[in-house]
């Protein structure tokens, strides 16, 4: 049973292989761009909204809010990334319920060039807001012995990060496909709507996850990063 | 259940893409939105906040304002009340001065109206007495009445003496005395020469005497030599006639004006 849409090749672009995985991303991405262009044509400053303006608005909002709490400092920097993950994987997951559609978080590939990107992100915000000395210094925190299993704690966090998105996506469709076998009426019905649930879930889990690494990087394990970040608060 | 290196580094791409584009047409802007939103609301409220101050600040301008003027209103009001009560008083003292005044031109004309009546009276009574006491005389003596004035003349004459003489006596003594004999009526020519003789027998030998009418003169004869005079007339009875009248009008003026004021 071959499950994952990277499998599934839809064409060539000269000798590589496009597939499944890479269609369904850009037909997401081309929904939410839309959808921003629907907002961004009719953006409206004063008390009057279009219906996406204000479904967007709302969902900025909550993402800023969220990213404030977690971080204790200002959304301005992290929205971009941090909500841009959390929007990419919620509508993904959503859209399982049209048929003939895979998600692509269901890919490992997919989750590992996210979980990449997050591992990428950290230290780049990190130097962004200490520098490369301050960043640096948070490795040999608490003390040098430690800097090994810092970097090592680095790693398995961004493997785990990738893993769990792309097992509780993939998940779903398995279960899916394995009571479709026992039960064929009902319970996929079910597992679809657990799937929405679950898919959104996932979503928030990864985008807050990435934003408490990136959280942890910025304000330093202890010491003088701590008390700067906490100041936000 | 592979990692497909190739679509990992599309993703990557992809995602990196969509952040981008994100942040171009979607957070930017929207953030922007609902900052100059919350700015807009803000400037609203503080603008409200400030009208309402304004607003306080002019309806307290306007509560003293009202109260200055109802001041204002009770100050003119007392001074209006003062000025009125002033002015009553000094119309009731004008009132008072005027119906005094009248009064007193009245008591005057009255008192000038009585004075002229008695006047009237005197020589109406004078008249009457004089007309009375001719005739009476002519009546009971049958003798003219001027004869008799001419005798009592000439009989107070003949008994002057003492210092009324002497004083007679010494005026016709002085440089051109002549003496004077004036009557209410023209003496007969008989009468006249005895009054003459009288005359220069008491007074002055040769003394010229001259004769006038006074009509002044009621009735009687008057001698008068240089400021010295001697006079008989019914003037002085009718002088008494005068004060009993007048003694009677007064008491029943008196009589009246008590009636008046009770």
């Amino acid at each position: 049973m071959d499950i994952s849409p990277d499998a599934w090749i839809v064409f060539h672009i000269g000798p590589v292989p496009v597939s499944a995985t890479i269609v369904f991303t850009w037909g997401v991405m081309a929904l939410l761009v839309l959808s921003a262009l629907l907002v961004r044509l009719r953006l409206s400053s004063s008390g009057e909204l279009t219906r996406w303006q204000n479904l967007w608005e709302a969902v900025i909002d909550t993402m800023r809010a969220q990213i404030r709490e977690v971080s204790g400092q200002e959304p301005g920097p992290y929205l971009p990334f941090v909500g841009t993950l959390f929007v990419f994987i919620a509508v993904s997951n959503i859209l399982a319920v049209v048929p003939g559609y895979a998600a692509p978080t269901g890919s490992l590939s997919t989750t590992t060039a996210l979980a990449l990107c997050v591992l990428i992100a950290v230290p780049l915000f990190g130097l962004a807001r200490r520098g490369l000395g301050g960043y640096l210094r948070s490795y040999i925190q608490p003390t040098p012995l430690m800097a090994p299993f810092n970097v090592i704690g680095e790693m398995s966090r961004t493997i785990a990060l990738a893993i769990r998105l792309y097992g509780n996506v993939m998940s779903g469709t398995v279960i899916a496909g394995i009571l479709i076998s026992i039960a064929p009426f009902f319970f996929p019905v079910l597992m679809q709507l657990l799937g929405l649930l679950t898919g959104v879930i996932q979503a928030y889990i990864f985008a807050i996850l990435a934003m408490v690494y990136i959280a942890s990087a910025t304000r330093g394990r202890a010491g003088a990063g701590a008390e700067k970040g906490n100041r936000h608060d | 259940m592979q990692i497909d290196w190739i679509t990992v580094a599309a993703q990557i791409v992809n995602f990196l893409v969509l952040v981008w584009l994100l942040q171009r047409l979607l957070y930017r802007p929207v953030t922007r939105a609902m900052g100059q939103r919350a700015a807009a609301i803000r400037a609203q409220f503080d603008e409200a906040a400030r009208r309402e101050a304004e607003a306080e600040a002019e309806a307290e301008r306007l509560r003293l304002a009202r109260q200055e003027l109802e001041l204002q209103r009770a100050r003119m009001l007392a001074a209006a009340e003062a000025e009125a009560h002033e002015l009553r008083q000094r119309l009731e003292a004008e009132a008072r001065e005027a119906v005094a005044g009248r009064r007193a031109a009245w008591e005057d004309q009255l008192s000038r109206e009585q004075a002229a009546f008695l006047s009237d009276l005197q020589r109406e009574a004078a008249g009457h007495v004089a007309r009375l006491s001719r005739r009476v005389l002519r009546d009971l003596a049958g003798a003219d009445l001027e004869q008799t004035i001419a005798g009592i003349f000439l009989a107070r004459l003949a008994a002057l003496e003492g210092e009324a003489l002497e004083n007679l006596r010494l005026a016709a003594r002085g440089a051109g005395g002549a003496a004077t004999v004036s009557s209410a009526f023209d003496l007969p020519e008989a009468l006249r020469d005895r009054v003459t003789a009288a005359v220069r027998d008491r007074i002055a030998a040769g003394l010229p005497v001259t004769f006038e009418t006074d009509p002044e003169m009621i009735c009687g004869l008057r001698l008068k030599v240089r400021g010295q005079t001697l006079q008989w007339s019914v003037d002085a009875y009718l002088d008494d006639l005068e004060e009993e009248m007048a003694e009677v009008l007064e008491r029943s003026g008196a009589l009246d004006a008590m009636n008046g004021a009770g």
